[in-house]
């Protein structure tokens, strides 16, 4: 599988809140240290498109499609991917999983 | 871009996700606990919508020094901290004591956990596992919660109301009782069976009355526990009734030290724990200036619901 045919999700041991204008997320995958995540701007549209598997380019045709389209998507969706991915908020899909949705 | 930062949570996002973040250390502790109350109450249609600024859980009997444990680890402690000294020494078997609250200083709300809830008489465990059996799951935070069923809700928020039967706001959720069970067919009769096992049927009676439901007496007749009701509800809403119970009970000598207390309690007794940390001394002060105001306002019918009380 390739970097752009890799597809992300949401992290199943994430809890959230979204009021539509902003985003806080919790990890509940460790004990202690549990502090919310403000996801903001890009990365919170990032999030919200992951409500199932997406790729980066499937990611970055949700960003340009968007009433506000956002110049050079591509580039937006991954560093939103990339911050979510840090933050430990989403996680590669299996193989396969993505297909059976 | 802008980075992803630890969030300044509001009152109301901090409630959703205590609710998953409770859950989730109750799994890994394995206690078997249940939202009560609250947003939970809400979902199940016993409650009026509204904001919420706790969260209340109902922990199985045992369960709650695995969960404080795992609080603590998170970073949350208790709001009065076990060494401080109370509040009331000889007015205490009039309030009750049935829950421990946690703060943290991150996290503007208050986790209320409950060991009981007062109103039911059969003992913890029965209420716990009947409460138990008839939970429902509801996604809170888009975390799957258990909670007490609509019948567990219709209870503890009656329950809670009738504490304070005439506060608009117990008004106002028994209202909403009344017309949730009407609407549901036979749920009036299905009550009954709930209260009739969980030993709250004398303390739901204004309630249960009003839905039309026949409930027979139950097993549990713990005199202690309903003459704390019946005092409690007498008292209802009155802290300064408290104060005056306190101050009656006291020998002379120590009297003054009880005036004091009452006028000037220890901060972490009448302030909103998650405020604890950023208030400035004004504010402080203000919040004092309040509560003695509103203390003066009620003191005549403190002091007269004291007399009725105890003797």
């Amino acid at each position: 599988m390739t970097p752009e045919e890799t597809a992300w999700r949401r992290s199943p041991d994430v809890a959230f809140v979204d009021d539509g204008l902003r985003v806080v997320a919790l990890r509940l995958d460790r004990e202690g240290g549990n502090s919310p995540v403000l996801l903001r701007d890009v990365t919170a549209v990032v999030w919200r498109t992951l409500m199932a598997p997406r790729t980066a380019a499937e990611v970055a045709d949700s960003l340009a499609s968007e009433d506000d389209a956002r110049a050079q998507p591509v580039g937006l969706a991954q560093r939103g991917l990339d911050a979510l991915l840090e933050a430990g908020l989403v996680v590669r899909c299996p193989p396969g999983v993505k297909q059976e949705r | 871009l802008a980075e992803e930062q630890t969030a300044t949570l509001r009152v109301g996002e901090a409630v959703e996700l205590a609710h998953a973040l409770l859950t989730r250390l109750a799994e890994i502790e394995g206690v078997r606990i249940l939202f009560i109350k609250g947003p939970t109450a809400v979902l199940m249609g016993a409650r009026p919508p509204r904001p919420s600024s706790d969260v209340d859980v109902l922990c199985e009997p045992g369960g709650m020094e695995k969960i404080g444990a795992a609080l603590e680890r998170c970073g949350w402690r208790r709001r009065v901290p076990e060494s401080a000294k109370p509040q009331f020494v000889y007015a205490a078997k009039y309030l009750f004591d049935h829950s421990v609250h946690y703060i943290h200083d991150e996290w503007p709300c208050d986790l209320d956990i409950h060991f009981n809830f007062p109103g039911f008489f059969a003992p913890d465990d029965v209420v716990f596992e009947a409460l138990w059996e008839r939970r429902a799951t509801v996604e809170v935070a888009h975390w799957p919660v258990h909670c007490a069923d609509f019948l567990g809700q219709a209870c503890i928020v009656g329950l809670h109301a009738l504490r304070e039967p005439e506060a608009p706001r117990s008004r106002a959720d028994v209202d909403w009782l009344v017309g949730a069970l009407a609407r549901r067919g036979g749920a009036a009769d299905q009550l009954a069976a709930v209260v009739q096992r969980t030993g709250c049927a004398e303390s739901l009676e204004p309630l249960l009355r009003r839905t039309g439901a026949t409930v027979l007496p139950d097993a549990w007749s713990d005199t202690d526990d309903r003459r704390s009701w019946r005092s409690r509800s007498a008292i209802s809403g009155a802290a300064t009734t408290a104060w005056w119970l306190e101050l009656r009970a006291t020998p002379w000598q120590q009297r003054p030290g009880v005036l004091y207390r009452a006028l000037v309690p220890a901060p972490e007794h009448f302030v909103s724990g998650h405020l604890g940390a950023e208030l400035t001394r004004g504010a402080l002060l203000r919040l004092r200036a309040r509560r003695l105001m509103r203390g003066l306002r009620a003191a005549t019918s403190g002091w007269r619901r004291a007399r009725t009380v105890g003797r």
